[in-house]
């Protein structure tokens, strides 16, 4: 009755260990899956807040576009200068959790519709447009970063008079 | 099995034990700190499209520094504020009211109370928007509404609109 006994306890010597290393292995495995796992969720979630950062901000431009007075937008100060010049400002488009800042370059530029007078910056003429109508097309362009890649973000809104 | 098998037998377990405590520990705060998004995430692209849909409607707005001014027909209204007071123009010809309010206190949120046609608005929210944002400021100062909003763990959003 002993023999047995003694048999199974000598071919088990050290198999304790043998198991506790593949338990670590496992666990070590589990724990790089798990981190992996962490960083692309987190990556994925910082990816769409900025988005709805950016596309809030750039809800603000459409509104002040579209109600700025139209002598202001074709003035010499015009917060959307005519294009080739533009106006280029650092802007800050919200707050991530703890109140971090999230930023963004702000552009904006205008552009005349093609059917303006020549005096309005189109190539119109009176018989082309004999309201003398007057379009502008105001851009505002919104460049951020989230991790590596730059993403650009663009409003276009047409005012006429 | 010696002695000092045992001992290293006991020392891995222990040290397997630890790893498995930091691995929970590390996957608990982790989902703390996906819940602290949830206002970015979830909350805010659905209240934009709320306003977006309820300014759209609207033929014009006015801004009150809180709430019960804003549903009082009295009150005089100011360039920010933590309540807007919208007005519809029905195809009829008549004006119906809707106040959206950041309010504090128990039932604290964004609220939207509708008034009925002769202008009274009920005592309770028509209904609540969100809970989530824990301050909203609703201002006038650039010549559009702004709408800005925080919530408790210092996210912040500014959304801007007109109504049609």
């Amino acid at each position: 009755m002993r023999k047995p006994e003694k048999r199974i306890a000598q071919g088990c010597r050290g198999f304790g260990l043998v198991e506790l290393a593949i338990a670590s292995g496992l666990l070590v495995s589990l724990a790089l899956i798990a981190l992996k796992v962490t960083l692309q969720v987190s990556e994925v979630q910082k990816w769409t807040v900025i988005q709805s950062l950016a596309d809030a901000y750039l809800s603000r431009e459409t509104a002040l576009a579209s109600r700025l007075p139209f002598s202001e937008i074709i003035s010499e100060s015009s917060p959307w200068p005519d294009f080739p010049s533009s106006e280029s400002q650092e802007v800050e488009i919200g707050r991530l959790p703890g109140g971090v800042a999230v930023n963004a370059v702000l552009v904006r530029t205008r552009q005349a519709d093609a059917n303006n007078l020549v005096s309005a910056g189109g190539s119109g003429t009176l018989s082309s447009n004999p309201a003398r109508t007057e379009g502008w097309k105001l851009r505002s362009v919104l460049a951020y970063q989230i991790g590596e890649r730059s993403y650009y973000k663009a409003r276009t809104t047409f005012r006429t008079r | 099995m010696t002695l000092v098998e045992i001992a290293v037998a006991i020392s891995i377990s222990l040290a397997l034990s630890f790893a498995i405590v930091l691995l929970l520990g590390q996957q608990v705060r982790f989902y703390t700190q996906l819940q602290k998004f949830r206002f970015l995430r979830e909350e805010a692209p659905q209240i934009n499209s709320l306003f977006a849909t309820i300014l759209s409607g609207a033929d014009s707005y006015r801004i009150y520094a809180t709430g019960s001014m804003a549903r009082s027909p009295d009150a005089l209204p100011s360039r920010s504020g933590t309540a807007v007071r919208l007005s519809f123009q029905l195809s009829s010809g008549e004006e119906r009211l809707s106040v959206v309010a950041q309010e504090a206190g128990g039932g604290s949120g964004l609220h939207y109370y509708r008034a009925d046609e002769l202008g009274r608005f009920p005592e309770t929210p028509s209904w609540t928007i969100s809970r989530a944002p824990t301050e909203t400021v609703f201002s006038n100062e650039n010549g559009f509404l702004e709408i800005r909003m925080r919530d408790e763990n210092g996210s912040e959003i500014t959304y801007g609109g007109n109504p049609d």
